[in-house]
């Protein structure tokens, strides 16, 4: 069994191996799993999430712990751990704790009148051990989102963490606080040779936050078996800033959208589009305020910059930006590590980068954008658009109907007018992409749908009656059908007499044996 | 683009210095910080007035929040080495005992420490003024000493060559010959030539500590700017050390920053005789007093004088009187009580982060001081002054403490290692680590700390500067 070294993304010092998981502990993970889904599904909703609530509590409680290990294992900055880790885990974790019973609840829905007499309604049901394949760049929170939402809809767990960020034992150690629901969760570590093996144990759904690359390969190994698959995954999120904005304030959003966690956000800023008439300032100003951001880790709060977490997602944005420089590209501030023997990337801001670079084509995952000018409404949306990529956008203008124009144009699964990466700080919003960036939403009451299966029901009474469409087919009941047909989805005012006329004249008809 | 250190050193003063000089030779990339700028022998303020408010903090006016006592600190490259005497005696037993005493910190004696006192005497020109040095005010201090059966010594100064006909008050503006031993003359100008690079003006607001990084941001010339260095060295002082660890919010996890806080306060008493004394003439300052009696009282007499701006200052009032005052000022002599203070005060930062400075003189170190106000006044009379004028305002020289050095972190703030409790890629070894008052001038002793300090950080930290670039790993992107 291969050990894989956990480090210190700071200091690259090991701080704990990880093992690959063995196909025959796989299928017993699995075993264990659907036999505690059978006692999950006995539960409530509202039993569940009071449950839940007791992980919360306990997520509270040791949040200083959750950011230093996060901290630890990822190199971002304290600000940015506790705000996306904590933070946002916890107001997610409200949102869900509140809302699911109101989500989940057997739904009603209405009968047509051609079926008089009958009830109709929905169950939201479970659908089984779920398989969560999270990635390294929100290693607590993606993994936390995806965890209560599959408990609360009544679904079992196997989470896989990433190899490189697995926060070994910590979400084990929130889960205790729920016996009922520690049970449910198994934790299984390794690299992509055991989220395979974890796949092909067939869950009943599976989750996958990561590159398009891997989610390509998980959703053709999911269709040998038929799993649905949802997928989330990479960005290259435009931010289109018109001429009528606040320049200090959206250059403050820009620099946060596009440098918050180092970059390493799917939905981070990458690609800045600014109006032809404050192009220049916008750029000076950004130039400016890029200065004043302090790169760190391991520091007490102060530190805007974290480090990037994974090494080769490193050589990525050094090769993207190398590249852009070789090609003619103009990188008007950083360009560079902080230094060769840390994981510090200084915030670049490239110029006169084209669609035939990578910087552009492709996700970069770092502390970089790319900025250049337009001058109308249509260019923009054309240009912004042209990429495979669909997962957010910003658009900034006082004028909001515009704003609002542009954001329907814009070929991706969110937008936030005005402010930047704030689609996914509404725990009530939706969230997911569209082309290449995956599908399926997750968060909102989409999300936790989207982890159960809907079930119809349709009620009708007990009696001694034979419905019109039963058999025995006789010419009689043809031509009844007919009339009923022309009664009910024809014109006219009288129709509705003729509709229960036929009506009734088809129920006693029906009633009459063959012959 | 990227700069980033081996190590950054704030501050350029006696203990940044030594460092600077130390790593350098050792191989470390190191960048200096120094808030104010650099001039040079023939450029340096050519009166008190601008000597005050181009070489120090505030205009030489900073103060307690009750404005009793007035700190001069240096703000210039060379730090308060370009403002001082240069007076360079070892601390005694005395000293070194009470440190020890309070610490627990062996390396506090003057066995221990002489091996460093001697590493950077040796670097430096020493001179111990001699009978022919003199000054009118300095005969009159050995004539009312030796009058009045008290033990006087000939003073030890860093000098080189001061010449002739030099009136040397000035040099307490920057020393126009380059004789006077600052920093800027000797250790800055060695670490230079091992590469140090230096950056003037550049004021910094902020200290980031992190897992091998240390982020340092500032303002220079009206623009932001930050610098790197994987170690650094703070040497501000005690009040420019202990301000920049506030600001940077370090109390949070050091509750003894501020603390202890103390200073020399320092009384000018001022003596009119009928002769022409001209105590601005000659060699400013020439003996001490030596006396065990005064050591013990804890208070020294100084030998010394002012410019007409800070002797006007003393001297309360205004109009006619004042002037017809300072129309004697060659009439005037001097001599200072320093006072080895006893009560420690506070450092602390206000909502805006400007300093907030509390100082009182407790029942204590009133009671030294007036020990020694009286035999001022013993020496005076004995000399036939005509008129004796004790100044009212103190002036806090020698600022020391507010990041003690000690062993335990709850109450103190720098470890024996010169290393910031929990921050390890943070060290101090200036001032600002003095657990107490030494009642002694204490340049040389800061120079020698920090010349042990030099041998610690080597030790503990090594010299990082190879940079070798790392290839593309060319790692697989996996799940």
């Amino acid at each position: 069994m291969n050990a894989i070294a956990v480090k210190n993304s700071v200091t690259l010092d090991t701080l704990y191996e990880i093992n690959e998981t063995s196909e025959e502990q796989v299928k017993a993970i699995y075993d264990r799993a659907r036999e505690e889904f059978k006692n999950l599904k006995k539960t409530t909703t509202k039993e569940r999430v009071a449950e839940l609530k007791k992980v919360r509590d306990e997520i509270f409680e040791n949040r200083e712990i959750i950011v230093e290990k996060v901290v630890q294992e990822t190199g971002k900055s304290r600000t940015d751990a506790v705000v996306s880790e904590v933070m946002g885990v916890l107001d997610y974790a409200d949102w869900i704790i509140s809302n699911t019973p109101k989500i989940l609840a057997d739904k009603k829905v209405s009968t047509p009148i051609s079926l008089m007499g009958k009830k109709s309604k929905i169950f939201h049901e479970a659908l089984g051990p779920v398989l969560i394949i999270a990635p390294w760049n929100y290693p607590f929170n993606i993994a936390m989102v995806g965890i209560f939402t599959a408990l609360a809809a009544g679904n079992t767990v196997v989470f896989k963490p990433s190899e490189v960020t697995p926060l070994k034992g910590l979400i084990e150690a929130m889960m205790k606080a729920s016996p009922l629901l520690q049970r449910c969760v198994t934790v299984v570590y390794g690299s992509g040779s055991t989220a395979q093996k974890l796949i092909d144990q067939r869950p009943a759904k599976i989750f996958f936050t990561g590159s398009a690359r891997t989610g390509k390969k998980i959703l053709s190994q999911a269709a040998n078996y038929l799993i649905p698959v949802e997928l989330e995954l990479g960005g290259k999120d435009q931010m289109v800033v018109f001429d009528d904005v606040n320049i200090a304030r959206t250059v403050a959003g820009c620099l946060w959208g596009a440098m918050t966690n180092a970059g390493q956000s799917c939905t981070s800023v990458e690609r800045v589009y600014v109006q032809q008439g404050i192009y220049q300032a916008f750029v000076s100003k950004l130039k400016e305020e890029t200065a004043k951001l302090v790169l760190n880790a391991g520091d007490e709060g102060d530190a805007d910059i974290g480090g990037i977490t994974a090494s080769f997602q490193l050589d990525i944005i050094r090769k993207q930006v190398d590249e852009a420089k070789e090609s003619g590209a103009d990188i008007i501030v950083g360009g560079e590590l902080l230094s060769d023997d840390m994981p510090f990337y200084m915030p670049t801001i490239i110029e006169h980068a084209s669609t035939d670079m990578t910087v552009v084509s492709d996700e970069t995952f770092g502390p970089v954008i790319t900025i250049s000018p337009f001058n109308g409404e249509q260019e923009v949306i054309d240009v912004s658009n042209n990429t495979e990529f669909g997962l957010s956008a910003s658009v900034w203008s006082k004028d909001l109907k515009r704003a609002e124009r542009v954001a329907r144009a814009l070929e991706v699964g969110a937008v936030s007018i005005n402010n930047v990466m704030l689609t996914e700080g509404n725990p009530a919003l939706p969230f997911g992409g569209t082309k290449q960036s995956g599908f399926g939403r997750i968060k909102g009451a989409e999300g936790l749908l989207g982890m159960t299966q809907s079930k119809a029901i349709l009620v009708d009474k007990q009696s001694a009656k034979i419905e019109a469409n039963w058999y025995p087919y006789t010419r009689a009941k043809y031509k009844l059908f007919g009339q009923f047909i022309e009664a009910l989805f024809g014109k006219g005012l009288q129709k509705w007499i003729k509709f229960a006329i036929s009506g009734i004249k088809l129920e006693s008809e029906s009633q009459k044996p063959r012959g | 683009m990227a700069d980033i250190y081996d190590f950054v050193i704030i501050g350029s003063g006696p203990s940044g210095a030594v460092l600077a000089y130390n790593l350098s030779k050792a191989g470390a990339r190191c960048l200096m910080l120094e808030a104010g700028k650099e001039f040079t022998s023939s450029t340096f303020p050519a009166n008190e007035l601008s000597a005050n408010t181009s070489l120090m903090w505030n205009g030489g006016m900073d103060t307690t929040t009750d404005a009793s006592v007035l700190f001069l600190r240096g703000k210039t490259l060379g730090g308060g080495s370009i403002i001082n005497q240069c007076l360079l005696d070892r601390f005694d037993d005395n000293a070194f005992d009470d440190w020890r005493g309070r610490t627990g910190v062996d390396f506090f004696s003057t066995k221990a420490m002489s091996q460093y006192y001697d590493e950077v005497e040796s670097k430096l020109s020493l001179h111990t003024m001699e009978k022919t040095d003199w000054n009118r005010n300095a005969e009159l201090y050995v004539e009312g000493f030796e009058k009045c059966g008290m033990d006087w010594a000939p003073l030890r100064r860093g000098q080189s060559n001061c010449g002739e006909g030099n009136d040397c008050i000035v040099c307490l503006g920057g020393c126009p010959r380059e004789s006077k031993q600052s920093t800027l003359v000797t250790y800055i100008k060695m670490a230079r030539e091992h590469g140090l690079k230096v950056e003037t003006e550049f004021n910094v607001s902020q200290i980031v500590h992190g897992t091998n990084l240390v982020s340092v941001f500032g303002e220079q010339r009206g623009s932001t700017r930050q610098v790197y260095g994987r170690r650094c060295i703070v040497a501000g002082g005690a009040l420019g050390t202990t301000h920049m660890l506030l600001k940077s919010g370090f109390k949070d996890k050091l509750p003894a920053l501020g603390n202890n806080f103390n200073c020399h306060p320092q009384f000018m008493n001022i003596a009119l005789f009928d002769e022409i004394v001209d105590s601005h003439k000659g060699a400013f300052q020439s003996v001490k007093s030596q006396d065990p009696r005064f050591r013990e009282q804890g208070f020294k007499l100084e030998n010394v004088f002012a410019g007409p701006i800070a002797i006007a200052l003393l001297n309360p009032g205004f109009g006619l009187d004042h002037q017809r005052f300072m129309q004697k000022y060659r009439n005037m002599a001097c001599i200072e009580v320093a006072v080895r203070d006893a009560t420690a005060g506070k450092i602390d930062i206000d909502r805006t982060g400007r300093l907030k400075i509390k100082k009182t003189m407790a029942d204590a170190d009133w009671q030294r001081a007036n020990a020694g106000l009286q035999v001022v006044e013993e020496l005076f009379t004995t000399l036939g002054a005509r008129e004796i004028m004790k100044s009212p305002i103190k002036i806090g020289l020698h600022l020391m403490g507010g990041c003690t050095l000690g062993k335990e972190g709850g109450s103190s703030v720098v470890n024996e290692a010169f290393q910031v409790h929990d921050h390890p890629n943070l060290f101090i070894a200036d001032s600002s680590i003095f657990p107490s008052a030494p009642g002694i001038n204490p340049a040389l002793s800061i120079m020698a700390l920090a010349q042990k300090a030099s041998e610690h950080i080597l030790d503990e930290c090594g010299v990082k500067s190879e940079r070798t670039k790392q290839p593309y790993s060319g790692v697989e992107v996996q799940i």
